[in-house]
């Protein structure tokens, strides 16, 4: 009766009217200000990745390639902004940190469904994140979730997520897919079969799976961040690279990843194929024995790196499709920081060896007490784009300066186990790897690279020992205010620079292709085929 | 016959334990640790032993055998190590996609094989023959991911009639059909050659032509039917072949085969995946011999199994 009085009918309109515009406006603010207006949503994307899809239960993902298929079905509490790759909010809205760094506090989005109607709340995150923890479930990356201890509901919509010791990057391990949200009810009913029908809250739903090929999603049209631009999105599995920029070429494929560079270059002045390039998270080095002759000693670790032409190894044979290494890690990673490289200097490089007591022979080989400087470059052939020619260039350039260097490939199963081996088993000279960061902070590279308590084997396998570079990493972990966190890891990125424990090559860079009329697809660094944004410029979809 | 069919097929028992054994020793004595493979290089010692323990992988090989046969004589294959999913339906949902590959590839080597060495072989050292000959050779030198990569060049990025690659309606079966049908071809065509050639030299052949039957007749009716009996057999062992995978065909044109997972289990070392896997295909080799030897006592009369 009050209300009848109070506001005419026009102002009632005029108050709805206004409600809903804001309700609208608020709700697909968050994602769809990019999107340019008078495209109508529609049409399907198809996409090409190096291998067949795995499984989509996020516990048990361990491929880059279905990683990122999981990711537009399931989210997390944060995750990585495409485009600028800073760390935001997802499924939770905000959080706090207590002073100790030990107690993070979820305020989780309200009002969020999974794709089968159930609701996302706290006791959803708290079964997710114990199932990756349980030893039972047997999830491969648990480790990464490692110093959680609990995970309490305070009420529908917080959660509080207790360490086992302060972590400071530990937000971004949040980001990463194993604390990937999926709907419990789900879970339960499916049990075994889950992984076939995959429930989360994100963008697009799962509509089928077939495994050993491919895998269909539809738009989730109730998604909290507003419906994605496509109908429909189909993943597989085309293994053969060539295959796979053929489809793309014939319009079989709407998007492919992995374009090898020199069909990179070869596309650039194509009218129907786009060629996107992003910095991965991958740093390529070859690592050194650092406790062996004759790599235990610095000067012949300074002088391989003044030896080898990296920025020619880019340029020429790689086609660009690298960026140079400043740094023991990625740029993308929070931490980073630009140390510099080693400019190609034969000279320099013979004059260190010389200076480390190494003679050049007759037979342009250097001599040390009458034996030849000869290693053994092990690496795990076909694994990483162009291995095999990266490395025969690096073998031609230590030639030049008096180094043998012999090539052997592997298979890369038993490659890590043969560069896995404890120092006192240990016959590796020299070895190619990728240092690939998910959680994109240089804490997690610099740790598992160069910590001293990861000798392999773990993952230092050159068997590199600094105190002062293990203290600060542990510090840098502890450290809660980010500008301390970057003088730290200044300080240790440019020791483990100086001592030169890797021969420091190139961050690979994520070739991807589409067709012209395909937008906003983005490779995020970690490998991840990212379509939430994306649309198609066109009517006809393919 | 039937006593026949009895003993084959309860040989097929010891048959498979044998290959079992050898399959689940060299799995595991080959360099390389699932639980390190799946964990990655990045994973600590603690967390790769952790997962192996979860896994089973730490018990003595001998266990794990024991553990294995035990569920093997209840149907179950065991988990993917990879995928989490049943060894049993990971292999069931691609074996359709061999399946229609090997008929397919068959089907063409087939329909090209017998008519050119039918040809010949009746117009032996005429053009036709060199023809033929020179075909089978391409066919047995070519190798089948060069010769597939070409045909989608030419045929889906170039002429854009066909689609390039994956599993689809027959339009999508033709180039992969004729890339792994191209060494069968070849063997079929010189197989049916040489057995023409041999046939139509006998005197049953000389009388069907003396009472007067076109030549046609003589050829189609009285020698191929006769000349097809080695050919039945090598092709039905190439196709026990194919059923195994075609890896190569497999890979080039994103077909979601057996052969392609046998491949990447091996690479990944998942153990249940190998073994069921290969299990699986030696049991499709040891029925398909076993139907050939059938169709062959059927075909040739003089051919009797007791």
């Amino acid at each position: 009766m009050f209300f009848r009085k109070a506001i005419t009918r026009m102002q009632g309109i005029i108050i709805a009217v206004i409600i809903i515009v804001a309700a609208v406006a608020s709700g697909i603010a968050y994602y769809y200000l990019t999107l340019p207006k008078g495209i109508p949503p529609g049409g399907t994307l198809k996409i090409g990745l190096p291998m067949a899809p795995t499984t989509l239960d996020s516990p048990f993902t361990l491929d880059s390639a279905t990683i990122g298929i999981v990711e537009r079905i399931v989210e997390k509490l944060v995750r990585y902004n495409p485009k600028t790759i800073e760390l935001e909010p997802a499924l939770a809205e905000r959080w706090e940190i207590s002073p100790d760094g030990l107690v993070y506090t979820f305020y989780l989005r309200k009002g969020v469904k999974f794709h089968d109607g159930t609701p996302f709340n706290a006791t959803s995150v708290k079964f997710n994140i114990e199932r990756v923890l349980d030893p039972a479930t047997k999830a491969a990356y648990s480790f990464y979730l490692a110093m959680i201890k609990s995970v309490d509901v305070v009420d529908d919509y917080t959660v509080k997520i207790t360490l086992k010791y302060p972590h400071a990057p530990f937000l971004g391990r949040m980001a990463v897919m194993v604390a990937c949200i999926n709907s419990p009810t789900a879970v339960k009913e499916w049990g075994k079969d889950y992984a076939l029908h995959v429930v989360g809250t994100g963008p697009y739903r799962l509509v089928k799976h077939v495994p050993g090929g491919e895998v269909e999603l539809e738009a989730n049209k109730d998604y909290w961040g507003g419906r994605p631009h496509l109908d429909r999105v189909i993943f597989m599995g085309v293994p053969e690279a060539a295959t796979r920029v053929m489809m793309l070429e014939a319009g079989n494929l709407d998007v492919v990843s992995h374009v090898p560079p020199r069909d990179a270059e070869r596309l650039k002045e194509s009218k129907d194929v786009k060629i996107l390039h992003t910095t991965g998270t991958r740093t390529m080095f070859i690592g050194l024995n650092v406790q062996r002759e004759p790599f235990n000693d610095i000067r012949v670790r300074q002088a391989v790196n003044y030896a080898v032409d990296k920025k020619t190894i880019i340029s020429k044979i790689l086609r660009d499709a690298a960026k140079l290494a400043e740094a023991p890690v990625a740029p993308n990673l929070f931490g980073w920081y630009k140390v510099g490289v080693y400019e190609y200097d034969p000279i320099k490089a013979k004059k260190l060896l010389e200076e480390a007591g190494w003679k050049m022979g007759a037979d342009g080989i250097m001599y040390k007490d009458g034996k030849p400087f000869e290693v053994n470059l092990h690496y795990g052939a076909g694994r990483y784009m162009m291995d095999a020619e990266v490395l025969e260039a690096v073998q031609s350039y230590l030639k030049a300066v008096g180094m043998k260097v012999n090539l052997i490939p592997m298979e890369w199963a038993a490659y890590i186990d043969f560069t896995g081996k404890p120092l006192k088993e240990s016959t590796v000279q020299m070895f190619l790897l990728g240092l690939a960061v998910l959680p994109l902070d240089v804490d997690y590279g610099l740790d598992i690279a160069f910590h001293s308590t990861k000798w392999a084997p773990g993952f230092n396998r050159g068997f590199y020992k600094n105190e002062r570079v293990d203290e600060l990493i542990e510090l840098g972990a502890k450290t809660v205010d980010p500008n301390e966190r970057l003088k730290i890891y200044k300080e240790a990125q440019e020791i483990i620079m100086k001592e030169a424990p890797h021969i420091f090559l190139y961050h690979e860079v994520l070739i991807t292709g589409t067709r012209s009329y395909v937008k906003e697809v983005y490779q995020e660094p970690p490998e991840r085929m990212n379509v939430d944004l994306a649309y198609i410029e066109k009517s006809t979809s393919s | 016959m039937l006593a026949y069919l009895v003993r084959r097929l309860l040989r097929i028992i010891p048959t498979l334990f044998g290959i079992l054994l050898i399959v689940f020793l060299m799995i595991r004595l080959v360099p390389g640790d699932p639980a390190r493979i799946m964990a990655g290089e990045q994973a600590t010692a603690e967390d790769v032993e952790n997962l192996r323990r979860q896994l089973g992988l730490d018990k003595p090989i001998h266990t794990q055998f024991l553990i294995y046969l035990a569920s093997l004589l209840q149907g179950d294959l065991g988990i993917s190590l990879r995928t989490r999913q049943p060894v049993m339906s990971e292999i069931l949902t691609r074996f359709p996609a061999t399946l229609e590959l090997s008929v397919a590839g068959m089907f063409v080597s087939i329909l090209i094989g017998v008519p050119a060495g039918v040809i010949s072989a009746v117009r032996r050292y005429s053009i036709s023959d060199n023809i033929a000959m020179l075909i089978a050779l391409f066919g047995l030198c070519t190798p089948a991911f060069w010769l597939g990569l070409m045909l989608i060049l030419l045929f889906s990025v170039t002429l854009g009639w066909l689609p390039a690659a994956e599993r689809g309606g027959i339009e999508h079966l033709i180039l992969p059909a004729i890339t792994v049908g191209m060494v069968s071809t070849a063997i079929i065509t010189r197989q049916t050659r040489s057995s023409m050639l041999e046939v139509i030299t006998q005197d049953y052949i000389t009388t069907a032509r003396a009472k007067g039957n076109p030549e046609k007749v003589v050829i189609l009716k009285h020698a191929l039917k006769n000349a097809l009996i080695p050919v039945v057999t090598i092709a039905g062992l190439q196709f026990g072949t194919l059923l195994g995978g075609a890896i190569l065909t497999e890979t080039v044109f994103a077909w979601p085969g057996i052969g392609r997972l046998l491949v990447d289990s091996i690479f990944a070392r998942d153990y249940p995946v190998v073994q069921g896997v290969v299990l699986f295909f030696s049991l499709s080799f040891v029925l398909v011999n076993l139907f050939v030897d059938i169709l062959y006592a059927y075909l040739d009369p003089r051919i009797v199994y007791d």
